[in-house]
């Protein structure tokens, strides 16, 4: 059972950790992770989560209040924040898949995060299963100014 | 020696907490600052910016092995410190002194300082991928120690055996990552292939 300052410390990490992988996504030019087109919109867009993230926590206050009094000890914290950290990776590879699902062709999407520089993350993992079953994805219109200066 | 260093630390913490009892806003600054959720929660969103924000993979693979130590030395910097709690008890400074309490009672042992271990732990781990981030989550770190020492829940040498334990536990285990390189590889090689690594 999550307790009230469970849920907040939850959405803490949540919007928190979705606001760094926007930044650290534009930062790393991984575009098919971002939910704006362009990465300095989405590195704000990621500094207004954090922000929103720990306004929204700590407007109450401080929350100076022991773990036996209802507070969340150091494993609770670790494992809230694994949980919504992994909750925001996933809901960002979902909207970014589906916010860039027409930008990229989704061919050639080499391997690992550096596959996302030039596909959304359903492509990349589309693309390895038609790989796997020996057909390639079919082609969608692609970003010319976007995918023309990246790396193969 | 042994006396001497208790004068310090009980002068340093009334020093520190008279200090911070002054002013409102040092009061309130402090206890934001010392507080269960801002620092960690700061220090883990370093490390997982880490893991994404690299721009080549060889570089990528620097920064996620020095995340993963950073996570790993934190839990077993924790671990150690659960285990000294056990074997010795020294009570908190607001238990001892006539101080201005800026914190809520912890009832377990002052020595060694748990929030010292878990944040110089992982800015340790920070620290062996990027010096400027580590920097950061270094000064992040001794904020939060200082932060507990003023709002009169710690001793000084009870920060600084906590930074030590931190430190070295995550150095231990970075030792150990290098060793046991080939099976993080081939761990990291399965997240490439979900492109998640």
């Amino acid at each position: 059972m999550v307790s009230g300052i469970g849920e907040d410390y939850f959405l803490l990490c949540f919007l928190s950790s979705m606001g760094v992988l926007q930044i650290a996504a534009a930062y790393g030019r991984l575009h098919g992770l971002l939910l704006l087109r362009a990465r300095v919109p989405s590195a704000a867009l990621g500094l207004l989560l954090v922000l929103a993230g720990f306004f929204w926590f700590f407007l109450p206050g401080p929350r100076l209040v022991s773990d036996t009094d209802g507070g969340l000890d150091g494993n609770q914290q670790s494992l809230y924040f694994a949980l919504s950290a992994g909750a925001a990776l996933a809901v960002t590879l979902l909207l970014s898949s589906l916010v860039n699902r027409r930008r990229f062709s989704g061919r050639g999407v080499g391997s690992g995060l550096d596959a996302l520089r030039q596909a959304t993350y359903l492509q990349a993992v589309r693309g390895s299963l038609a790989g796997l079953l020996g057909s390639r994805p079919r082609a969608r219109r692609v970003d010319r100014t976007e995918s023309s200066s990246l790396p193969s | 020696m042994v006396h001497a260093l208790e004068r310090a630390d009980i002068a340093v913490v009334a020093w520190l907490n008279a200090w911070a009892g002054h002013s409102a806003f040092v009061s309130a600054l402090v206890r934001f600052i010392a507080g269960d959720y801002m620092a960690p929660v700061l220090l883990s969103l370093i490390v997982l910016g880490m893991w994404v924000a690299p721009r080549d993979s060889a570089l990528r693979y620097r920064y996620q092995r020095a995340a993963i130590t950073a996570v790993a030395g934190m839990g077993f910097a924790a671990l150690v410190v659960i285990v000294i709690n056990g074997e010795m008890f020294r009570p908190r400074p607001f238990v001892e002194q006539t101080l201005t309490l800026l914190f809520y009672r912890p009832s377990d042992s002052s020595f060694p300082l748990h929030a010292a271990a878990v944040g110089f732990g992982l800015a340790t781990g920070v620290a062996l991928a990027d010096r400027r981030l580590g920097i950061l989550a270094a000064a992040l770190a001794a904020a939060w120690a200082v932060a507990r020492v003023t709002a009169g829940v710690a001793y000084p040498t009870d920060a600084l055996a906590g930074a030590a334990i931190g430190v070295v536990v995550t150095l231990a285990f970075y030792v150990v990552m290098l060793a046991l390189d080939p099976v993080l590889r081939y761990v990291l090689g399965w997240a490439r292939r979900l492109y998640l690594a």
